[in-house]
């Protein structure tokens, strides 16, 4: 009987305790004022570039074709470029600001504006069609 | 002297012509896209693998119904090609049988240069017709021999074959088209004919893609990076938290690589423009290239050195760091002139301001094509790694080092003051230059940018930047640019 009233306790005690508000969740974090108030975590490299990777489908033309392929950023500033054989699949990592959403790939008198999606720039040569009109 | 490549195929940015005696198209690609990135032009005509469609293999072309008797209505153009002898051949199928009339037509359109847009010209007078005398859908071998006034011609022709009819709604399905001659598009010109190019040093490299087109031993520039130039803005008491003000040593950078033809690194040049100086210690700079061997550099020009930070090797190169350290300036109070007035150089705007000082350091890697001892680096594999490594060496001592967060310091630092004062590194797990609250000494904008007054604190000047790194670089990362309310004009130090 003793035993029964000690359980019974401990299950009221943690039924009360169970429904007490977390006062943590009642407080919103505090936003940092100044510098010296900033504690961000390990992982943050305070870094104002982007890790990105070009993925460059190559294009299996009949004959060679090299020219610079060239990435630039929507002001025409130039962020990338290298000398690349058009039939040559291509994926490669460069830094670029991290505020640069979007991009122009420039290959001879090719040029495609492309998204950077997940840190990616997808480029293909060949024009966007499908196989129906 | 200049030199013109004339050979049979030499073509814009184009060194070696592999291109059989015959064009193809068989549609086994299964991408129409791939084959209009071969200069392959499709008008209303689909690939289809329906295998009702089948003639060999499982794709083929599928026209639009043929009820249209312009040859514009439904067509397939071949890419520019220098025609050869012989029979031009292709198979082809009608769906159905209805219908009144169904052809099939030939054509050739001639190159005019004087149209920049598709290069095509006059119709060639010539063409050639199948018509279906009862409508059946039966395979149809389809041959027609280049008429000899064009063929082995000089000028480029596109082949076109077209798709006409009258009456009933039926397709034709094309497969195996054969044209003999030689591939002359460029996919990177608009598709105009393969063209002469000029090559002036004769390095293989096109003068239009040649930033250097007069030396044989340079083809490229490339900028690590881009080529805007960055901002970096340093803190120098570290270990100790200073004012925040980021502007105890302020420069501007970039980074050009100079290339051979076989994007062999031939130099690298570094240009820096050192703008502050907003603390009294007298600060070196220097930049490691992280993981490339010094013995790969034959000589490094161009910085402002007296010999009492750094030791230079005969080529130029810090001696005792276990990679390649480039050393721009010892004393960066030798590289800007003090003006007078109070505090450091071009922070306080009580005082008079000094010219910016701009200095570019060449590293060179190879000399007449020949490369250091260290061989040859290669251009892809510079920029696998991000190997920018820029320090602060601390009021001339040569132990004391201050780098971006989390990287590496050079075999000559000191890991003594490491978790001291307000630093909070662990070499142990790759943690450099954090303080306890993971806060920085130095930090590296990707655009050039203003900077604090002195004793001014950085987010003061640049309201944004607390909020980018409170959220660690999701919100806010444009805080730098020149937007309405990213800068406060009150705070930054004006010239």
């Amino acid at each position: 009987m003793k035993n029964f009233f000690l359980l019974t306790l401990f299950a009221l005690f943690g039924l009360l305790s169970s429904c007490k508000k977390d006062s943590n969740n009642d407080t919103p974090a505090k936003s940092a004022s100044n510098i010296n108030e900033l504690s961000p975590s390990a992982s943050f490299d305070w870094s104002t570039t982007q890790q990105v990777t070009l993925d460059v489908t190559g294009q299996p033309v009949p004959v060679e074709i090299k020219h610079l392929l060239k990435v630039k950023d929507q002001n025409g500033v130039l962020l990338f470029s290298i000398y690349h054989k058009m039939s040559n699949n291509l994926n490669i990592k460069f830094e670029i600001p991290a505020d640069v959403k979007k991009v122009a790939v420039e290959y001879g008198k090719i040029t495609k504006n492309v998204d950077v999606v997940a840190k990616t720039i997808k480029f293909k040569f060949a024009p966007e069609i499908g196989n129906e009109d | 002297m200049k030199r013109i490549y004339s050979l049979i195929a030499i073509l814009t940015g184009i060194f070696s012509l592999s291109a059989s005696a015959q064009l193809t198209l068989d549609f086994e690609s299964g991408d129409r896209s791939r084959e209009a990135g071969n200069c392959w032009a499709f008008g209303a005509v689909s690939f289809s693998s329906n295998s009702a469609h089948n003639i060999t293999g499982k794709w083929v072309g599928r026209s639009n119904s043929m009820t249209n008797t312009s040859p514009n209505a439904s067509w397939i153009k071949s890419p520019f090609v220098k025609l050869g002898k012989g029979d031009i051949t292709f198979k082809v199928k009608l769906e159905n049988t209805s219908g009144t009339t169904k052809t099939v037509r030939i054509r050739f359109i001639e190159y005019n240069s004087a149209n920049t847009s598709t290069g095509e010209g006059a119709i060639y007078s010539d063409s050639f017709s199948f018509d279906w005398s009862s409508l059946n859908t039966k395979v149809q071998n389809i041959s027609y021999t280049i008429p000899n006034a064009i063929a082995n011609s000089n000028t480029p022709y596109k082949v076109m074959i077209s798709f006409l009819g009258t009456g009933g709604n039926n397709r034709c399905n094309i497969d195996d088209i054969v044209i003999p001659g030689t591939y002359w598009a460029d996919p990177s010109n608009n598709c105009l004919p393969l063209s002469t190019i000029t090559d002036t040093d004769g390095d293989g490299v096109s003068d239009e893609d040649d930033a250097f087109d007069t030396d044989r031993y340079r083809a490229f520039k490339y900028y690590i990076n881009g080529e805007q130039f960055s901002t970096l803005l340093c803190e120098d008491l570290w270990p100790n938290r200073g004012d925040f003000d980021f502007n105890d040593l302020v420069v501007d950078y970039r980074l050009l690589v100079v290339a051979n033809a076989e994007n062999n690194i031939v130099e690298l040049k570094f240009e820096i423009v050192t703008r502050a100086i907003g603390g009294s210690f007298h600060n070196g700079f220097a930049c490691e290239l992280t993981e490339i061997d010094a013995a790969s550099i034959i000589s490094v020009t161009g910085n402002k050195l007296n010999g009492k930070v750094f030791k230079v090797r005969g080529n130029g190169t810090e001696e005792g760091p276990a990679y390649a350290s480039i050393p721009f300036f010892d004393d960066a109070y030798n590289v800007l002139t003090y003006p007078g007035g109070t505090g450091g150089i071009n922070t306080n705007p009580a005082s008079p301001n000094a010219a910016y000082d701009s200095m570019t350091v060449v590293v060179t890697f190879m000399d007449k094509g020949q490369p250091a001892a260290g061989g040859a680096i290669l251009y892809e594999n510079f920029i696998k790694i991000n190997r920018i490594n820029p320090y602060l060496v601390v009021n001339q001592d040569r132990n004391k080092e201050i780098h971006l967060i989390d990287k590496k310091p050079t075999s000559m630092a000191s890991p003594k003051m490491f978790g001291t004062g307000d630093d909070a590194s662990e070499p142990n797990s790759n943690r450099y230059y954090r303080s306890q609250n993971n806060l920085p000494w130095m930090i590296s904008v990707s655009r050039s940018i203003p900077y604090a007054a002195e004793k001014v604190e950085f987010s003061n000047a640049f309201p944004y930047f607390v909020k980018w790194a409170e959220s660690e670089g999701r919100s806010y990362e444009d805080w730098f640019l020149d937007r309405s309310g990213y800068r406060n004009p009150k705070f930054l130090y004006g010239r």
